[in-house]
Formats: C-alpha cells, structure tokens, sequence
C-alpha cells in the first residue's frame, strides 16, 4: 500500500477514518499549513469534541526551489489529524499509524524530539515533538495550547505528516522526483512543472503592488463580515491576507519597517475571527 | 526502615527538563518526606527521557506519636469560656485538663504510617519541580503529560496519585512496544527496567556513548554528548559512512550538517582530519535499517550544504551585503544594515579610549561592515551555527585580508556562558559592539529578558561583553555602549565570573558601590578587595563607616586651612590633600589618621564654622575612600 504516495494516503485516510476522524476535504484556498484551515484553527476553540483528518497542500512561496532541490518545494502536501480532546493513548494511536502505511516501526528508531511551535499571525502555539524515523523528521506532534489568542480547554493533539519525506522514505528514493505517485506516474510527471513554474511566478513575476492592495482589501472585507457576524467568512478574507503577505515576503518587498505590522495586522483579525466563532458556537458556556 | 520507589512515566521529556529534575528532585523530596516527619537516609533520582525516577532509602515504618498540648482560657474563666474552647478542639469540657492557672486540651496523637504520609510527599515533590515551560493537556499541567506512575514502598503499592494517574507496580518498556514492566522494589528496579534494555540511569548511558567515542575516534562532541544521553532509553551507537567527496567542503560545514539537528559526532583519524564516517546514537531498532536511514539523511543534508554553498559563492559577498536592508534586526532597531553602520562609531571610539593601532581599527571597521552578510546567505539559512564562519569564509573568497575575515568568523564569540572569547583584537572590536548594539536596541524597545525568557539571547551578550572587556583589560564605555539603563544588567554578569575566582559577593557589591561601570574596572576593584581582605582593610571599613555616618548628608568641599587648630585635623586633611587613600595601600594608612582624628577632635564643635569645616573634611574622606568600594558592604 506505500508503493506509492496515492497509496499512503489511502492508508492513512483508512486508518484515522477508523479512529472516527471526519475526513474532511483540502481548503479551497492558499494555506501555508494544514494547522490554518478552519478544520483546525476554528475547530480547536471551544469544549465540543472533535476529531478531523486530510490531506492539505501546504502553499509556501518562500520554499519553491524550481523543482531542483529533491525535498523543499513551494507546494507540499501534509497530512493533518486534529483530536480534540487530546486522548490519553495518543502516541501510541500515532505510531500504530505507520505501521498502517507500511512502516515495521520496530526496525526502526522512531523517536518523540522536543520541538514547539508558534504562529504569531495566527496567535496560536503548542508544545510537542518532532517525530524522528532514522533521523529523519516525518511529522509534527503538538498539543495546542493557544489560538487565535484564546486559551485552549480541552487542549487538542495536532499531527502534521509530511507526506512527501514519508514517502520518500518508504520508497526508498532520495529525491521527491523519482516517487512513484500512483498509476504508473512519477512526482516529477505531477508537480515539475508547476513547481518550476509557480517558483518563478514567486520570485519573479507577482504583481507586489496588486498584492499590497490584495491585502489592505481583503482586511477591509474581513472586518465587514465580523461587524455583519460571519466570522467563517471573515477568515477566509484573513486567509487571503496571509497568502499575499507570504507572496510579498518571497518578493522581498516587505519593508523592514512593515513585517510586524503586517503581522500584527493578521493576528488582530484571528483574534476577532476566534472570538466571534467562539461566541457563535455557543460560548463554550454549556458544552 | 524501608525504601520507596517512585517513578514517573511521562510522554519524552525535553532533554533539559530531564536534567533539571534529575537536579532537583532528591532536594524536593528529601525535603517533602522530612516535612511529613518521615526523613528519609538519602535520596537519588534516575532521568531518561519517558521516565523521572527517585529512591528513598531509610525511611521510618511510621511518624511516631506526638503528644500535643494546646493552652485555653484562664482556670477561672466563666463556664461559657471553657465550653467553647473544648467544643473549638472536639472534645468534652470535662476532658480539659487544669495546669498551671489554665485549662489544656491535651492529645497523645497516633502514629501515621509512612504508606499514608508518602503519598502527598511524592506528589507534592513532583509538583514542586521547576521546569521552564510547561504544557497542558486534558488530565493536568507538568512538562509533558504524565501517563504513568510507580510508588512502591519495599515490596508495597502506595497509593499516590499524581496529575490524576494513580500509582501502580507496573512501569513501561521502551517504545515502540508497549510492554508492562513489574516493578518489584527501589531493590530490583534499574534491573527490572535494564531487562527490557532501558537504562534509566543517565551515567550509564554517558558510559555507552563514551566507550564507543573513545573508541572510533570521535572527538567532536561539541556539547551535544549530555542533550543525547537525554534524547534515549537505549543507547545503540552506530557507525554510519557518507561519500568522501562531501569533504571537499570547507570543514565546518559537514561538521555542522552532522552536529546541528541531527546530533551526530564527526570521527577523525589520529592526525586531526576528517573522516567521512560518523556516530550515531540509536534508540532501538533494527542496526543495518536505522544506519543506513541515517546514512541516507545526513546525505540529503550534505546536499543542501553544497547546493546552498555553491549558490551562495555565486551571489557572493557583495551582494548579500547590498542585502542588508532588507533584513530586519529588532523591533526599533531598523534593519541589519542600520546594524551593520552604527557598529562604526562605536568601534572608533573604543579604539580612540583603548589607544589600539590603526590597523586593528580598520580590520574592525570593514569586518563590522561585512559581519552581517552571511545572516541572508543559503548557507546560514540551512545551518544557523554557521554564522560568522560562513561570512569569513566568503570574505576570503572575496579577497578581504586574513585579519578581517578572522574577525567576521569571531564576533559572535563567546557563543556561550563560559566560552572562549575572539583571539584577535579586531575580532574583540566588533564582538564588543555587536553585542553592546544588541543590548542598547533592546532596553531601549523595552525587550529587555524578565525571569527565565530571554528571547533575543541578551544575557549571552552581556556575559560575553564581559568576558572580552575582562580578557582585553580595555576601558569600556557602558553606559554610551549599551545605554544607561543596562550598566546594572550587563554589570550583573561579573558575578558568575569573580565568585569563580573567590571573590565574594559582597567584595563584588562594594566594587559596584564605588560608582565606576567598566565592568574591567569594577572587576580590578573587586578583585583587590579580595586580595587586601584582612585587619588593614577591616581599619578602612571602619574609618569609611565613621565619616560616612559622622559626615551623613554633608557634601564635601574646600576644606578651610585657617580654620584647623588641631594637629590631628591638620594631619587628616595634609594626608587627604596628598592624595591618600587613593589606593587601598594608601587607603589602610589613611585609616589611621582617621582613628587618630576621631579620637582627639571632636567634630561638632560649638563653633558653627568650624564644625562645617569639619564636617566637609571627613566628608572628603567618605568620598575618597568610596571611589574604592562602597566598604559598608562588606561584613564586620
């Protein structure tokens, strides 16, 4: 089933479907982690029980190597579990999940290495681990303790696979190109071209003013639709704000100056995003 | 007598939270087990990374009986009186005892065993441990989440219960099994654990990575050996090879890609180079199957490093310095470029104080131009430690003389507490200013480090500003270096530096009291404070703390000749006007003719002015000898 990275995926959707996740679907728009989609970051506010996987393309302007590096690329795709609250055997239900896809983890030296995680545009951080197979690292481990500025209880496991280094691995290939994506074609036949392409888009070509204004209109937008009381929509406005920032950072035309305004910007309206989602969905007064 | 076991089964403590537990869990809870009156013979503590373990040893069967005694109201104290006192203390009036004018409730106690008193001394210990940052998870609050608990007292559970996990007999195997392991006693309980392979001793494990060091050859620890003994439950050490060619690569580059993250230990053969093999500490599986995926990592690494060295030599030096301004340095210190010219000034007028030779001014001045390229090139972008040596090894490449590229390699020294500092002056140069830079920006931004956070590493900069002022011996201008409100921060770092060498903490706060903020200058003066401890320098104490208190708030002034009738005044202000007490050798001579002055004149004379004269002499005195220490802090 890990002969290819279409069919690790199946096996992991397999898998954490059995653990009652919902299996939701990809964002429709830019993320720069699986962590932003509402799946996650609205879904961890609150005491409701919650349990989602998916797969997400994690968009990251800044990573894009023209498709010549053999594991950094502008576009990755992460496999993402949110379990709300975090459960007691959560580790062990982890490690049960390679050896779903393939992995016989007691060949290997899977290891739990301290590393924690912050988000300053999104308010949000965790304590946790890298996971380490063989010194390589294939996924993030995190209890989430905060987002959107907001404390979080019950406090959820994140698990963030990186896809491609996890395949990579089980197919014993050293570089994402030669992976065998599924029905007989390869990474390179799916993603060389647009990584070639969107990295020079990155780089070279977008419009920096056109997203400087992207951004101030779609704050603009998100506040309207806090004030009219739909914060689901408002993030998806914070969103757009965050992928034309990430663009302008890898434009490097992001003023010293500007960087932690800009920031600030972001994490002011997921604030108000979290605040009003929270109070939306009933306060977490009674739950 | 019994002993206890307890150990705490959480998910993989950070290796310096292993640490500090490991520290300080036998004070915690010798001092929790004394607290609940069974004092234990000795206490040790046992860290790996999933479990913190301590055993007590010599704990008493039971906290004895203790007869308690409690004094109430008068004997003759209305009824009313008495009923209440007895019914405040649960017992009949009639069972008041009459003594000595009072009535007493009087109780024998019982014996509690210590199976009953252990449980809030285990838990109260563990919660009393301190670790940096802890985390919550759905059951409680602690480094990581708790998921197991051992308390067995000899052969008996206890039953302790911590973050809601109840105690038990049974620890856990290594992962990824999940194997029970019965617990039998403190007795069996390193081997009931070594049987399934986890070592839980940490000097057990130092002892297996060590051999293996020592016997492949590997020297380059680098201060990673002690984070690995905290990063497995089972050490397996493994050789690994990678592809002769990556050693093409200036050296510290393939150090760097085995040591930074992956925390390999470089091997070298006998004569000191390089050998494409490295060690690996394994924490279980299979040898061949965990090698050869650290083979196949280290690998990718090395390729990152060429791919971003080799693009790096392309853009070139010049170019990321054209970078700069780009970059962002700290809140409201603009952008690195800004850095890079204010570090200028700063270099020319330590150079002006210090009188160093112009050539030394200006390998600094065009290192503290070109330090701060490197932070945008690939290389540093994949390996942060390469910093300052990738910036001189392009600045070589781009022809910079040898002197200014050992300066770029050397201003982030010391890179850490204790650390050795840069060689060349020209390297000191731009450290001092690099850092003094740092610490100004930062008060100023108001991001100066509070308790334990200290985000921007500023305590590192001031301890190494230190370091190279005390190396150099050069006269540093603190309060211009690094702002007036950072002289008491930077000044604090001395301490750590002079206990070591035996200077005492008041000698040191005496130093400080004197007024002078050169930290060279406040460490010469501590540091002769010490050496002149004795009965001449308890004779200046005391002089200093006469006229400190005689003279109280009076300023001193011109002292009037015409106005000193007694020789013993006469003599103190000659003595003074001679520059006595200018040296604490000076200062033990002066003392004398203060004791004489104080002995035969009488300051508060009737006479308003001459006593206004005196009074500004011995205030003259208070300050002069304060110029060498505040000496009311040393011990009388």
């Amino acid at each position: 089933m890990a002969a290819t990275f279409q069919g690790m995926i199946s096996a992991l959707q397999a898998f954490w479907e059995e653990q009652g996740c919902v299996i939701v679907q990809p964002y429709h728009t830019e993320l720069g982690a699986g962590t932003s989609n509402p799946a996650t970051l609205l879904r961890v506010l609150g005491p409701e029980p919650w349990r989602a996987a998916y797969v997400e393309p994690s968009i990251r302007p800044d990573d894009g190597r023209y498709a010549e590096n053999p594991y950094r690329f502008q576009e990755h795709y992460q496999y993402q579990v949110i379990l709300k609250p975090a459960p007691d055997d959560v580790q062990d239900v982890y490690l049960d999940s390679l050896r779903a896809i393939g992995i016989p983890i007691e060949q290997h030296d899977v290891r739990f290495v301290e590393d924690n995680w912050e988000s300053p545009s999104l308010g949000a951080w965790g304590l946790g681990w890298e996971v380490w197979m063989d010194g390589m690292e294939i996924t993030q481990f995190t209890y989430f303790q905060q987002a959107g500025g907001i404390e979080l209880d019950p406090v959820s496991a994140e698990i963030t696979y990186g896809l491609e280094r996890l395949s990579m691995h089980l197919q014993r290939v050293r570089r994402a190109h030669d992976m065998r994506w599924g029905g007989g074609v390869t990474w390179a036949q799916v993603r060389e071209a647009p990584e070639r392409q969107f990295s020079a888009y990155n780089y070279e070509l977008a419009d920096t003013a056109m997203l400087a204004r992207h951004f101030d209109d779609h704050e603009g937008e998100a506040r309207r639709c806090l004030d009219a009381g739909l914060p689901l929509v408002a993030y998806d406005h914070v969103l757009k704000c965050s992928h034309a920032f990430n663009l302008l950072d890898s434009r490097r035309a992001i003023a010293v100056t500007d960087r932690a305004a800009y920031i600030l910007r972001m994490r002011r309206l997921t604030q108000a995003v979290a605040a009003a989602q929270l109070e939306a969905a009933g306060g977490g007064g009674d739950g | 007598m019994a002993d206890l076991i307890v150990e705490v089964g959480c998910e993989e403590l950070p290796a310096a939270h292993c640490r500090i537990a490991e520290d300080t869990l036998p004070g915690l809870l010798s001092a929790e087990l004394e607290r609940a009156g069974i004092p234990a013979g000795s206490v040790v503590a046992h860290v790996a990374p999933r479990r913190l373990a301590a055993i007590a040893r010599g704990i008493p069967e039971r906290r004895e009986a203790q007869r308690q005694e409690v004094r109430g109201p008068r004997a003759d104290a209305p009824e009313q009186a008495r009923q209440g006192f007895a019914r405040k203390h649960g017992r009949a009036a009639e069972a008041l005892v009459e003594r000595d004018g009072f009535v007493w409730a009087v109780s024998e106690g019982t014996a509690v065993r210590a199976a009953d008193l252990v449980p809030g001394a285990l838990t109260a210990a563990v919660e009393r441990i301190q670790f940096p940052r802890t985390m919550r998870w759905p059951g409680g609050r602690f480094s990581r989440p708790i998921r197991w608990l051992v308390a067995k007292l000899d052969g008996e559970v206890v039953a302790a219960r911590i973050a809601g996990v109840p105690a038990g007999g049974e620890s856990r195997g290594p992962r990824p099994g999940r194997d029970a392991v019965a617990v039998g006693s403190a007795a069996t309980y390193l081997d009931d654990l070594r049987a399934h392979g986890v070592l839980v001793d940490a000097a057990e494990r130092r002892a297996v990575v060590l051999g293996a060091i020592d016997e492949h050859g590997a020297a380059d620890t680098m201060g990673k050996l002690e984070e690995v003994v905290y990063l497995v439950e089972r050490p397996r050490v493994l050789v690994g090879e990678f592809p002769a060619g990556y050693l093409d690569l200036p050296e510290r580059i393939p150090v760097t890609a085995m040591q930074s993250h992956q925390r390999y230990f470089p091997i070298r053969s006998p004569d000191g180079t390089l050998e494409p093999r490295f060690l690996v500490v394994a924490n279980g599986g299979d040898d061949d199957v965990v090698r050869r995926g650290n083979e196949e990592v280290l690998v990718g690494r090395l390729d990152d490093a060429r791919f971003a060295y080799d693009r790096d030599r392309k853009v070139g030096l010049a170019a990321m310095v054209a970078e700069l301004d780009r970059v962002s340095f700290l809140e409201g210190g603009g952008s690195l470029a800004d850095k890079s010219t204010r570090l200028g000034p700063i270099i020319e007028a330590l150079c002006e104080r210090n009188g160093l030779d112009d050539d030394v001014r200006r390998a600094a001045l065009r290192a503290a131009v070109l330090c701060k390229a490197d932070l945008v090139s690939r290389l540093v972008g994949e390996f942060s430690a390469l910093q300052g040596y990738a910036g001189s090894v392009y600045a070589a490449e781009a022809g910079e003389p040898e002197a200014v590229c050992a300066a770029i390699a050397e201003h982030h020294m010391p890179d850490e507490a204790g650390g050795e500092v840069p060689d060349s002056p020209a390297g000191a140069l731009v450290a001092l200013a690099d850092k003094g830079d740092t610490i100004r920006v930062a008060f100023t931004a108001g991001l100066e480090p509070t308790g334990s956070r200290d985000p921007y590493g500023l305590r590192r900069a001031a301890a190494g500003l230190v370091a190279i002022a005390l190396d150099r011996g050069w006269r540093v201008d603190l309060p211009e270096l690094a702002g007036e409100r950072a002289v008491g921060f930077v000044l604090d770092r001395l301490e750590p530096v002079l206990l070591d060498e035996g200077v005492t903490i008041e000698e040191l706060r005496a130093a400080r009291g004197s007024g002078e903020t050169e930290p060279a200058g406040v460490a010469a003066l501590a540091r002769d404070l010490h050496a002149f401890a004795g009965p001449r320098r308890d004779a200046v104490r005391d002089a200093y703390g006469r006229c400190a208190r005689i003279a109280g708030e009076t300023q001193a002034g011109d002292v009037d000749g015409r106005l000193l009738s007694d020789p013993a005044e006469r003599a103190l202000a000659e003595a003074l006007a001679a520059g006595g007490g200018s040296t604490l050798d000076t200062a033990a001579d002066l003392a004398a003719v203060v004791e004489r002055f104080f002995d035969e004149v009488l300051v508060m004379a009737d006479d308003e002015a001459v006593r206004a004269n005196r009074l500004r002499l011995v205030a003259g005195v208070r300050d002069r000898l304060r110029r060498l220490g505040d000496f009311a802090q040393l011990p009388g």
